[in-house]
């Protein structure tokens, strides 16, 4: 009942603020953000305790005639991303304060609503009911990126629907022909799904592969099914961006280790070394592109391919300690991109600017401000102590045994990681204060609780990185 | 039976109402509740039992199948003459003749969807179409218009003939007209092969009524010209009425499984269908005709249930008629309100900054698309998955992936309207306000409470058929 709870709260604040209008819709926003982050922390804290027993599954009869149930279930991982999202929604929310966004009570609905989905699509566990939640999340933050986005919006987000749409479509094909070969039971539960699909043939296997694959690939991104991202993170308000980086991305990584692992096994294993070659190409060509770009945000976009293909190259190297490290990083990852992308909205509100070449000298004016930059750039970069490395070093570790070669070229991302990131603090904060940066207002108070909860929790992860290990 | 004399008493009161000088908003509430109730009625007792039901048995037969359609058609009627406000508002005349027409229609296709003998399927077709016609040309000062009624005739005319030479052909090579007889005829396996000619002309002349290929070409033409209060009616009730019958046909000719070679053909007629339907509607810049060559493709996703037919199968047919009928009449009201403040829509600038205008009407316009290009979790998606299912079920991998690839191009046109709502900025000049009566709103509520509940709560309808 508690998971149903969890997963059905967001839906019906996303209700209750469609109707409201006025000032106070980002407060109430922000306190219905809240209560499912509650709920979640308090799954979290007894997550061993056997008062929890029967509370961490449920499990209905939804569609019978097509064999469908409404199962959820709550595991170490499951736990882990719905954590992310609950702790980051509010944080989102709370970053958007500042922004004069035209119908707040419709921006706040579709954030909720998207919340929605992204807790359906961890907690499923049966393959139609994750397919529904996989679609329903996308809707979502399609209108964010459409309604409140900036030049160009019309095209992008189309290409980024239709994208990320033909992904799932094909997924809905593999579904359904894995459905269609079951011989346990006409129905989609997880278990018989899997079971159906191990028992395929290779080359049936690798049809249902593909057909995953292309799925989560594109939602990751995994290289060369990136195209969308950049300028669909660029065009997005801020709000868009945090959703879809921060955590929609993890649903693809998510997919990838429950369900493509196991469906297709053999094809896994049979295919897992061209995409970790696939996502070490995309670590080295994003880095590259990344130090190229003067436009900070899409800078940020390409740094965060860059970080996600080594999570890919992670979970598809198959071995425990890549998909945990896969798992961790997700988390970090998930924390430091808000965490970027809300330190360049506080600059580009200022400034209204994204050049970098433009900026410069900001920590004269804005100390308190410099400190936390640091910190979650640090973070990003993976220096020791931050959350960063610990999954940085599991991830390298993993590829490293997979493949030494692969391993060192995988290894670079951390250091052109630094190139670009340094450089951009360097040019951004340091030196010397021009006419826009002169008089750049320090941070106010709901500013400091959104960096000060990330800063936390980057050191918090990387000095303990056990809170999130025991729980894979 | 009961909806068959409900119906036909209630066109005969609408048409009658003229003389009489009854206010029209009161003939549509007289009709609507005696079709609601004849629905409601159907619905909750099943068929009145009459004595006379023995002597006709062998022309109509109300079973399971035809009382959940005939209601589905009656109660999809009922939401069109409801949402006749806007049309009624520009017609001077003959109001009262124009909704028993549409009455008289309805009365056609439940003939269609319950009948047991090829002569009464001719007559249902006939009663349904000919009121289509007149209708299609009520706009009779308007030049398109009346090119759609002249061309709706002249082919509907000429399917007529092909379907009395199929029904011939096939009363000759089984020497009966009743269904079940044919059908234990074919099973016997003895019919001759004037048989097959015969079953391929009723499939040329079902192909028609549905707008299937190779049959479709008047579609968009006479979907622009009709009026859109008549457009709504024939892309969401006349499609239903017509698969219904081609279903409940190919039911009872093949109890024994359809052969294989009708079975490819079939499947290579919805594959072209659903193809050509999408990618014609990617080029369109008209509105109507873009939401015509919709209706063809929806068309082809139906016509799969129909390629594996089979009784089970019935209920797949009738959860993908009420899908995409609620999410076009969705969005045919929503197209009709702005109509009647622009006095005609054109291509998609029309559609420009609604979601400011109107946040409901365009909530209801989106979510209607979005269950038209088949997303979650709405009641489009899950007619299109069940229909996907089919054909994976029955190892047509092929057709599934075909249906797979239009499915995302028909995201494409879709969309389009939604961006215009929600991303785009009216133009400057844009001053109307949409506004509608309570009831013609209170419709389009129940149409979008349908068109989610149906989606989560699928197994309510499909069990209970």
């Amino acid at each position: 009942m508690l998971l149903l709870t969890l997963l059905f709260l967001p839906l019906f604040s996303a209700i209750v603020l469609q109707f409201l209008s006025g000032e106070l819709v980002k407060k109430i926003a922000l306190f219905l953000s809240l209560i499912p982050l509650g709920l979640s922390l308090y799954m979290a804290f007894n997550f061993n305790c056997p008062c929890m027993d029967g509370q961490l599954a449920f499990n209905q009869p939804w569609i019978e005639s097509l064999g469908v149930n409404f199962n959820l279930l709550l595991d170490g991982t499951s736990l882990l991303l719905v954590l992310l999202t609950t702790v980051l929604t509010p944080l989102i929310i709370l970053s958007s304060f500042k922004h004069d966004y035209e119908n707040p009570s419709r921006l706040y609905a579709l954030i909720a609503a998207m919340q929605f989905g992204l807790l359906g699509v961890f907690l499923a566990h049966d393959c139609f009911l994750f397919y529904v939640f996989w679609e329903i999340a996308l809707i979502p933050v399609y209108f964010i990126c459409g309604i409140y986005g900036g030049e160009g919006k019309e095209k992008v987000t189309l290409k980024f629907f239709i994208y990320t749409i033909l992904g799932s479509l094909f997924m809905l094909v593999g579904i359904l022909y894995v459905y269609s070969k079951s011989k346990f039971g006409a129905d989609f539960s997880y278990e018989a799904i899997v079971a159906s699909g191990s028992a395929l043939s290779i080359s049936e296997q690798t049809f249902v592969f593909v057909m995953f694959f292309l799925a989560f690939a594109i939602k990751m991104p995994i290289f060369p099914l990136h195209t969308w991202q950049p300028d669909t993170y660029t065009v997005s308000p801020t709000v868009g961006t945090m959703l879809l980086s921060g955590i929609m991305l993890k649903m693809g990584v998510f997919g990838a280790i429950k369900w493509l692992k196991h469906i297709a096994p053999d094809a896994f294993i049979a295919y897992a070394p061209y995409v970790v070659v696939l996502s070490v190409i995309g670590i080295v060509y994003a880095s590259i592109l990344a130090i190229q770009q003067s436009d900070a945000k899409r800078l940020v976009a390409y740094s965060s391919i860059a970080h996600v293909g080594l999570i890919a190259a992670g979970v598809f190297v198959n071995s425990n300690l890549g998909s945990e490290g896969a798992v961790v990083q997700m988390i970090n990852h998930g924390i430091n991109v808000v965490g970027m992308f809300f330190i360049l909205d506080i600059i580009e509100r200022r400034t209204k600017t994204r050049e970098i070449a433009s900026l410069g000298g900001i920590i004269n004016s804005a100390p308190i401000f410099a400190v936390f930059f640091v910190i979650i750039m640090l973070g990003n970069i993976a220096l020791p102590l931050t959350n960063g490395f610990v999954g940085e070093f599991m991830l390298l570790k993993s590829v490293y045994d997979f493949n030494v070669w692969l391993g060192a070229l995988a290894g670079l991302s951390v250091i052109l990681g630094a190139v670009y990131t340094l450089r951009t603090y360097q040019r951004v904060m340091l030196g010397d204060s021009n006419a826009l940066t002169a008089t750049f207002p320090e941070v106010t108070t709901s500013e400091i609780i959104v960096l000060l909860v990330i800063s936390f929790l980057v050191i918090l992860l990387g000095v303990f990185p056990q809170v999130v290990l025991q729980l894979i | 039976m009961i909806a068959l004399v409900t119906l036909s008493i209630a066109g005969l009161f609408s048409m009658v109402s003229g003389i009489f000088n009854i206010n029209v908003k009161a003939v549509i509430a007289v009709l609507a509740l005696l079709l609601a109730g004849s629905a409601g009625f159907l619905l909750l007792n099943g068929d009145l039992n009459l004595d006379w039901d023995e002597a006709i048995q062998s022309m109509v037969h109300f079973d399971g199948f035809a009382i959940f359609f005939t209601v589905l058609i009656v109660a999809l009627s009922t939401t069109v003459l409801l949402l006749s406000e806007h049309y009624m508002a520009v017609t001077e005349k003959y109001q009262g003749e124009f909704l028993s027409l549409v009455v008289f229609s309805a009365v056609g296709m439940i003939c269609m969807v319950s009948f047991a003998d090829l002569s009464m399927l001719f007559i249902g077709i006939e009663i349904m179409s000919v009121p289509l016609y007149i209708l299609a040309g009520s706009n009779k000062r308007n030049l398109l218009s009346n090119e759609s009624s002249l061309k709706y005739f002249l082919m509907g005319a000429f399917t007529t003939g092909i379907l009395l030479m199929g029904v011939t052909l096939v009363y000759g090579a089984t020497n009966s007209f009743n269904t079940q007889m044919i059908g234990s005829a074919i099973a016997a396996g003895n019919a001759s092969p004037l048989l097959f000619l015969g079953v391929f002309f009723l499939i040329f002349a079902f192909s028609f009524k549905i707008s299937a290929f190779p049959f479709h070409f008047w579609t968009p033409d006479v979907y622009q010209g009709a009026p859109t209060w008549i457009t709504s009616f024939m892309s969401t009730v006349v499609k239903v009425a017509g698969l219904a019958g081609f279903f409940r046909l190919f039911s009872a000719f093949f109890v024994a499984g359809i052969p294989q070679n009708i079975q490819l053909s079939l499947a290579i007629i919805a594959s072209i269908t659903i193809t050509i339907g999408t990618i014609s509607a990617v080029f369109q810049t008209n509105i109507k005709r873009i939401l015509a060559y919709s209706s063809i493709s929806h068309a082809g996703y139906m016509l799969i249930s129909i390629v594996f037919v089979n009784k089970l199968y019935a209920s797949t047919l009738l959860y993908y008629t009420l899908a995409y009928s609620v999410s076009s009449l969705a969005l045919f009201g929503v197209m009709m309100t702005i109509e009647s403040k622009r006095g005609s829509i054109q291509n998609m600038d029309t559609f420009n900054g609604f979601a400011k205008k109107n946040s409901f009407l365009a909530f209801v316009a989106a979510l209607a698309l979005i269950s038209m290009a088949g997303i979650p979790p709405t009641s489009g998606f899950f007619a299109k998955f069940s229909v996907l299912k089919l054909t994976v079920d029955s190892n047509y991998l092929w057709l599934a992936i075909v249906g797979v690839i239009n499915a995302i191009i028909g995201i494409f046109y879709y969309f389009k309207l939604i961006i215009s709502m929600y991303f785009k900025q009216a133009e400057e000049n844009d001053a109307f306000v949409y506004n509608n009566s309570i009831v013609y709103n209170f419709v389009l509520v129940l149409l979008v409470v349908v068109i989610i509940g149906a989606g989560v709560f699928s197994d309510l309808i499909i069990k209970s058929f």
